[in-house]
């Protein structure tokens, strides 16, 4: 009952983010005028290609980069088994970061990248963190170790991008700053199917491991009791995380919070922490979080534009400590 | 022209003042050389950055300023606000998009985030930009890295621009500080 409650919630909360997405902005178009744009009439007018061009790519990679990067950070909760595990506080965010910083720097200089270019630079980047990540795990048990060592991976992957910034040239600079304060500007169709079909496949994955994912939280003895292959498991598990954690980097760049936060929300509200369910869940969740991040980051200067990390730090961390120090409370 | 002005000044610190005074007054005769009426050309000066946002100056700032002494009007007139000390902002991209898409002319400020030598590398930065009336009509144009460095030569740009605006460019002669992307 409370599952579906949520469930609801978050859809209705979906749709009235996606209705205010489309139709807020910093250019005014009446209501008639959005609906008229949506239902594909007024071709070539300014407000339709506001709308089309503009608005709605935006809206949809808000929707699939959320999502994305809520389902890697519940992906690494379940494998690191600890609730503040994520893309960020593991360093993954950050390794994708100084590669993608690397290849913007040193490859493409002032020029415009391909998609799959960035998406592959990220993905060996977080990869690389995850390598680390799990070196460590391997020797140490302790969650609270684990935890700071992907906090100080955060901290030497800055370290590597401050000297990269201290050979690179003015605009390699200005361009990296740029990039890695996150955005969800600037996105055309061709990114969003992209994203689309990189972020569809690798959710669909995780869906599928779903069963597993329960059997695992139960125990990596239990889990191979009831035929789960673990070697096999937690190579998949980790790739899709890297996978999704990658494709959000290189589109939005470096988004904090949003891989803590919301797994960690869902599964609170939800009281249920069964991968079946807290798979959509946590996607939804996502989305929703990074819709309403968006449209605070455009809307509260307009026509001036904040960085959607900003905004999504600013009520993730929050969130977060209140929800733990909750937890504790009532422990 | 003040900030070519401290060209004299250098020159009284350095004991070259004539010089200076003789170079600082070349760059008038450039800028009086400039048809002083507007020729109603409205003029997009920006740069897209790699967050995907659109990095433009202020109204009222100094290159906007220069625009209007080339006889151009700024396309972004409503952005003003002397509210902070920075004379750019990030722009949100539809408010960029609804200002800049019928602007008669473009320049890609590329001192900031690298220079673009082609129309395509400029699309390559926003897909947006295709629709842009300048980019349609081979109207946009770039300027050179060093562009902020150049401030003892402002008459040359100023009048490199007007020539661009009064559309009396002398097609044998490279511009100074500006070239046009194909």
């Amino acid at each position: 009952m409370r599952y579906r409650v949520v469930t609801g919630v978050l859809l209705l909360l979906f749709a009235v983010l996606i209705l205010l997405n489309i139709g807020i902005g910093s250019v005014k178009i009446s209501v008639s005028g959005i609906v008229s744009s949506v239902l594909g009439e007024g071709f070539g007018t300014n407000e339709y290609d506001i709308i089309w061009k503009v608005r709605l790519p935006r809206v949809a990679a808000g929707v699939i980069l959320g999502g994305a990067l809520a389902l890697s950070g519940f992906l690494l909760q379940a494998f690191f088994n600890n609730p503040i595990a994520g893309p960020f506080t593991l360093g993954i965010s950050s390794g994708a970061k100084l590669v993608v910083a690397l290849v913007m720097v040193f490859v493409l200089g002032g020029r415009s990248s391909s998609s799959v270019m960035l998406i592959a630079s990220a993905f060996i980047g977080a990869m690389l963190s995850m390598d680390f990540v799990l070196r460590i795990a391997r020797k140490v048990r302790r969650a609270s170790v684990l935890i700071i060592s992907g906090v100080m991976i955060g901290y030497l992957c800055s370290a590597v991008t401050d000297f990269v910034v201290t050979f690179a040239s003015d605009d390699g600079i200005v361009n990296l700053h740029s990039w890695s304060r996150g955005s969800f500007s600037g996105m055309s169709w061709d990114n969003v199917w992209v994203m689309t079909a990189v972020v569809f496949c690798a959710s669909v994955s995780a869906f599928l491991l779903s069963k597993q994912i329960g059997a695992y939280q139960l125990g990596e003895s239990y889990a191979q009791s009831v035929g789960v292959n673990i070697k096999m498991f937690r190579m998949l598990l980790v790739l899709l995380a890297s996978i999704l954690c990658a494709c959000v980097t290189a589109f939005a760049g470096p988004v904090s919070f949003v891989g803590v936060a919301v797994p960690h929300l869902v599964k609170a509200f939800a009281k249920t922490s069964k991968p079946l369910l807290i798979i959509p869940l946590c996607f939804l969740g996502g989305a929703v979080f990074c819709l309403g991040c968006d449209l605070i980051a455009r809307t509260v200067y307009v026509p001036i534009e904040m960085s959607i990390s900003s905004v999504s730090s600013i009520f993730g961390a929050p969130i977060v400590i209140y929800m733990m120090a909750r937890k504790v409370a009532r422990d | 022209m003040g900030r070519t002005e401290w060209l004299r000044l250098y020159g009284l610190l350095v004991g070259k003042d004539e010089l200076a005074s003789d170079l600082f007054d070349e760059q008038i005769t450039y800028l009086d050389s400039v048809s002083a009426e507007a020729t109603g050309k409205s003029v997009a000066f920006f740069y897209i950055s790699s967050a995907g946002n659109a990095v433009v100056r202020k109204n009222g700032d100094y290159v906007t300023k220069m625009i209007e002494l080339a006889g151009g009007e700024y396309a972004f007139a409503d952005l003003g606000g002397d509210d902070t000390a920075t004379g750019s902002v990030n722009l949100e991209m539809e408010q960029f998009y609804s200002e800049a898409k019928d602007a008669d002319f473009i320049i890609y400020n590329s001192s900031i985030d690298g220079e673009v030598r082609t129309i395509d590398e400029l699309l390559g930065k926003s897909h947006l930009l295709a629709d842009f009336k300048a980019v349609q009509n081979g109207n946009v144009w770039c300027t050179g890295k060093n562009l902020f460095q150049e401030t003892t030569e402002f008459g040359l740009l100023i009048s490199d621009m007007n020539q661009i605006f009064a559309e009396n460019l002398d097609t044998t002669a490279a511009l100074n500080f500006l070239y046009r992307l194909r």
